[in-house]
């Protein structure tokens, strides 16, 4: 099991780092050069003071209408993503082997919270799989591959718990945590999960088509 | 009563000489320098002689080093001095004490092959 960490934690974290980092920037570009060929007023209705103020309209809870309609949902969503990207970058394990590797590090959250954000995460991945299984609104737009990316993401959370509390096997569930890591993060560029890289993009553009075109408000 | 008293007064004796100064290697069996308190992980089991033993490390200054104008001095050691001797807890040393033991006994197993690798392994749950 040492050689498997260690593949795992060595060349395979840089081999998935490297695709994180070099898929993000191709999609981005790609997507860049795609709108400066066939969508060119994409740039010119871009305005900064707009795609902020949409940016900022959808990033605070309930400041857009449709966060108040959906109050449950935004609670959970809000608390889900906060969890979902502050708990691995700041877990003391991740600190600890960053710092051990590259000699420099960052406070880390104490245990007790980290722990307390992954159990978040993974509940509200629960919440939205009895959501698409239960609501027909939901079901209606919902296929395997849905299933297959909240899979992907509670898997590294679920077995990151049982590797920090060493419940079952210790060595599997660390190695399995760093390869559901590993492929969570790859998949960031090449699958939905590229909302979070385009997602900014996204509100950018359609609040300043609403602010600056329309005189409206998109939130 | 009295049978009370004398085991105290033993226990107290006993407290005494384990507390003293002057720890040989064969007492070192548990890793939990006092600097890093309040310790964030389980002291680390190693016990010191058997350790050595097991894996064969004859030279001292294998982990007891000693350096002179900065580089590290082969035939020198440190043995008796704490590596928080010269490893602070805090950023404020080149290798900080928690890199040190890590880069130090990590290092070595990942190079072997042999010895634990993973945190839980060195840091175990009660
Ligand atoms: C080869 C054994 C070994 C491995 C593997 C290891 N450690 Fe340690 N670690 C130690 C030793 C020895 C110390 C010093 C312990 C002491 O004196 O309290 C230490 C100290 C620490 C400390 C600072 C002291 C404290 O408790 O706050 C932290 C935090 C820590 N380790 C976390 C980790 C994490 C996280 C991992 C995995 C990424 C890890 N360790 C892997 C041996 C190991
Ligand atoms: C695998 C690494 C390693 C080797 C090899 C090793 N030691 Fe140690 N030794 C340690 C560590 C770690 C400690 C605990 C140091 C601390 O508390 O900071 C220690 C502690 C000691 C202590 C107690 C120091 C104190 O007062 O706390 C003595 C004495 C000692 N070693 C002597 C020796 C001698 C003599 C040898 C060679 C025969 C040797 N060691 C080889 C790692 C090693
Ligand atoms: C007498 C002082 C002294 C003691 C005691 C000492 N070190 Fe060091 N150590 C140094 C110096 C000096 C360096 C060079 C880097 C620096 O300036 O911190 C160094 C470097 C290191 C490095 C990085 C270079 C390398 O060898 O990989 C590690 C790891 C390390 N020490 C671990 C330990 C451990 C573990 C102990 C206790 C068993 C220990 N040291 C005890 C002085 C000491
Ligand atoms: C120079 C190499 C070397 C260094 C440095 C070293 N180890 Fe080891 N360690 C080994 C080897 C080799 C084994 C496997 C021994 C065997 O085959 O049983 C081992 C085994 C172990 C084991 C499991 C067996 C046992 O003794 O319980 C533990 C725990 C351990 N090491 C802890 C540590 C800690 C903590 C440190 C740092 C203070 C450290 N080691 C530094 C070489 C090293």
């Amino acid at each position: 099991m040492h050689d498997v960490y260690q593949f795992v934690s060595g060349p395979l974290a840089w081999a998935a780092f490297g695709l994180f980092v070099g898929g993000s920037l191709y999609r981005i570009a790609a997507m860049i050069l795609l709108a400066r060929r066939k969508d060119v007023q994409v740039f010119e209705y871009m305005s900064l003071r707009y795609a902020l103020r949409s940016i900022l309209h959808w990033s605070v809870p309930f400041m857009s209408v449709n966060m108040r309609q959906r109050p449950v949902m935004t609670v959970v969503t809000f608390l889900f993503h906060l969890c979902l990207i502050l708990s691995p970058l700041f877990v003391l394990g991740h600190v600890v082997m960053f710092d051990t590797s590259f000699g420099f590090s960052w406070p880390a959250l104490p245990d007790q919270l980290a722990d307390a954000m992954t159990l978040v995460v993974v509940a509200a991945c629960l919440f939205f799989l009895g959501r698409r299984l239960s609501l027909a609104e939901a079901q209606y737009v919902t296929s395997f591959s849905d299933y297959a990316i909240l899979a992907l993401v509670a898997a590294p959370f679920i077995t990151g718990f049982l590797a920090y509390h060493q419940f079952l096997d210790y060595q599997l569930m660390l190695v399995l945590h760093i390869v559901s890591g590993e492929a969570m993060l790859v998949a960031i560029p090449f699958t939905r999960l590229s909302h979070m890289l385009f997602a900014p993009f996204t509100r950018a553009y359609i609040g300043s088509e609403f602010g600056a075109v329309r005189h409206a408000r998109d939130w | 009563m009295k049978r009370i008293l004398t085991f105290a007064a033993a226990l107290a004796v006993l407290a005494l000489v384990a507390a003293a100064p002057g720890l040989t290697q064969e007492d070192v069996r548990l890793l939990a320098a006092p600097a890093f308190a309040p310790a964030r992980r389980a002291p680390v089991p190693f016990n010191h002689d058997q350790h050595n033993a097991a894996g064969n490390i004859e030279a001292c200054n294998t982990c007891h080093h000693a350096y002179q104008d900065g580089r590290l001095a082969p035939d020198d050691d440190s043995v008796g001095m704490a590596c928080a001797d010269c490893h602070a807890a805090d950023g404020n040393s080149p290798v900080h004490l928690m890199n040190a033991y890590h880069r130090q006994c990590s290092g070595c197993h990942e190079q072997s092959g042999k010895g634990p690798v993973m945190c839980g392994e060195c840091h175990p749950r009660e």
